[in-house]
């Protein structure tokens, strides 16, 4: 089986080196095993652990704001009473198709750039650096991901509400109760599976950010654990590179094989 | 009512015009010359002109776009192909495990992109012609995509009726019939939604085309724009012209297979 043998080499094989060799020193003209050094380095570097920091507030941020938006535009966009919905869920939707490089240049400079950029010159008068201070860097960063992912989270809450029995909703609204109500009682516990599933999978995604981060070259010193490694392997330092590799593959596998294993076994 | 309707449909106009807004900003920058961007910002609308695309084409910038195209097109094909092939063996028990492997394939998914460069740079550097070429990048692109393709067909293949594959295995078809005849006609729509979301991938992406590629010509649109970008000097109006032109491609499939893209992406990370 040709594709048995192209998962082996490029993903099987890699994956079990990278585990190996982060206990190696390994670099293109080295290869010694250091024991556990690579993760006591990893751990004391202050730069290491400002990239992991920076990481937990993206996803603090990102993962709930995009999930709250997503629900809010998903039963926007499902409702009746909003005319031309489809057109305005496929502008909403259009960001999914817009490269993250593409994405961080047009924030980070028709938006964000002072003198070229639309808010930084009406709401900060040109005074706002976002390309010099760490939390103005980060949120700007932090607010590309918002936009893109929030697409991603309507698409899973309205798959959520699809399965919502209609005759659910219709007692509710001949009840009269009041929208928020409604909202409370029926659709927020309803949409349990799709909290869920936009949870793990915007956790994982936030935890994967680079592009954004490699295109606007960490604004403000807010670097990423991903970036970090970047770094270490264009010094050639590939056996630490993937001391970090594994650090970022365990948290990842932490938050995606609980979900895996609940959706396997039913 | 109408009060309802109307207010409704000013919030659905207000998300999607303001979603899309950063796409208009940078068409509207696209078309300001560079001085008057910076002097009295894109939004001024002053003294438009296309001599930024005109630039585009005088410094040969669609030759990315190109290179593009044709990494995208092939990482497209070649993991379809070999997942689809994948995806049948698991069903028809000719790879032992069985059912095992689906949440294997689906963990596989997760994992970061970078998570296999290392061991695939060391073993390239034995090769370096393969850097020099669209061949490199477009193999690590299939190899990193089997896992998901695979576990959608292989989710799509379990929703074929029973009957059907019984009756044509009591007719005594081959298993390249079986294929052939009753599982690739039903499949055109799970083939269609992995090509549409395979290939905005793989054009959008920048990882695997900054690392495994060591030819600037060959460089796909994202690198240059990124490259260009993080350069002490940017001019914002011609990289303006040049994100207009870099997501045309992409956002004219969206447009196109918008229906194919969303259950594409539902499909990919749900079960069944």
């Amino acid at each position: 089986m040709p594709a048995l043998l192209f998962i082996f080499i490029y993903i099987i094989y890699p994956l079990a080196l990278d585990v190996i060799s982060s206990f190696t020193n390994w670099s293109p003209t080295s290869y010694a095993y250091v024991g556990l050094q690579n993760y006591g380095y990893l751990f004391t570097d202050p730069l290491f652990i400002q990239s992991l920091t920076t990481n937990l507030i993206w996803l603090g941020i990102n993962v709930p704001a995009s999930m709250f938006l997503g629900m809010l535009f998903a039963l926007l966009l499902t409702n009746e009473n909003a005319k031309g919905a489809r057109a305005f869920r496929t502008m909403v939707f259009a960001a999914l198709a817009i490269p993250p490089t593409v994405a961080a240049f047009m924030f980070g400079y028709m938006l964000f750039a002072a003198n070229t950029g639309i808010v930084n010159a009406l709401l900060f008068g040109n005074g706002l650096n976002v390309y010099g201070l760490y939390w103005p860097g980060l949120l700007m960063m932090v607010l590309i991901t918002i936009w893109s992912s929030t697409p991603l989270a309507t698409i899973i809450y309205m798959a959520g509400i699809a399965i919502i029995p209609r005759s659910v909703i219709e007692a509710a609204s001949i009840d009269g109760a009041p929208i928020l109500t409604r909202f409370a009682r029926i659709y927020l516990p309803l949409l349990r599976p799709a909290h869920i599933v936009s949870f793990v999978m915007l956790s994982i995604l936030t935890l994967k950010v680079f592009d954004v981060v490699y295109t606007l070259r960490a604004p403000g010193g807010a670097s990423v654990m991903l970036y970090y490694m970047y770094q270490n392997l264009s010094y050639g330092m590939w056996g630490y590179a993937n001391t970090v590799i594994v650090v970022i593959s365990a948290i990842v596998l932490a938050i995606a094989i609980p979900l895996t294993i609940a959706m396997f076994r039913r | 009512m109408r009060g309802r309707t109307l207010i409704f449909t000013l919030l659905a106009a207000l998300v999607g015009l303001g979603w899309l807004f950063p796409l208009i900003a940078t068409l509207l920058g696209s078309i300001t010359p560079y001085e008057t961007a910076v002097l009295y910002g894109w939004w001024g609308l002053r003294a438009l002109t296309d001599s930024n695309y005109v630039d585009l084409v005088r410094e040969g910038i669609y030759r990315y776009v190109l290179n593009s195209l044709a990494i995208a097109g092939a990482s497209t094909a070649l993991p379809i192909l070999l997942g689809m092939a994948l995806a049948f063996s698991i069903r028809r028990r000719h790879i032992p495990g069985g059912d095992i492997w689906a949440p294997i394939l689906y963990v596989l998914q997760v994992l970061p992109q970078q998570s296999i460069t290392v061991p695939i740079l060391s073993l390239y550097s034995k090769a370096q012609w393969i850097m020099q070429s669209y061949l490199g990048v477009v193999l690590v692109h299939t190899a990193f995509a089997l896992p998901w393709i695979t576990f959608f067909f292989y989710n799509f293949l379990a929703s074929l009726p029973r009957e059907l594959v019984e009756s044509a295995e009591i007719d005594g078809a081959s298993d390249f019939r079986l294929f052939s005849s009753v599982a690739l006609p039903v499949m055109t729509t799970a083939i269609i939604s992995v090509a549409a979301i395979q290939f905005v991938f793989v054009y959008n992406d920048l990882y695997f085309g900054l690392v495994f590629i060591r030819n600037r010509s060959l460089f796909p649109v994202t690198v240059f724009i990124a490259n260009s970008v993080s350069a002490y000097f940017v001019n914002v109006a011609l990289m303006a012209a040049a994100a207009v032109v870099a997501v045309l491609p992409p956002i004219i499939i969206f447009l196109a297979l918008q229906r194919y893209y969303v259950t594409g992406i539902l499909g990919g990370f749900m079960k069944g």
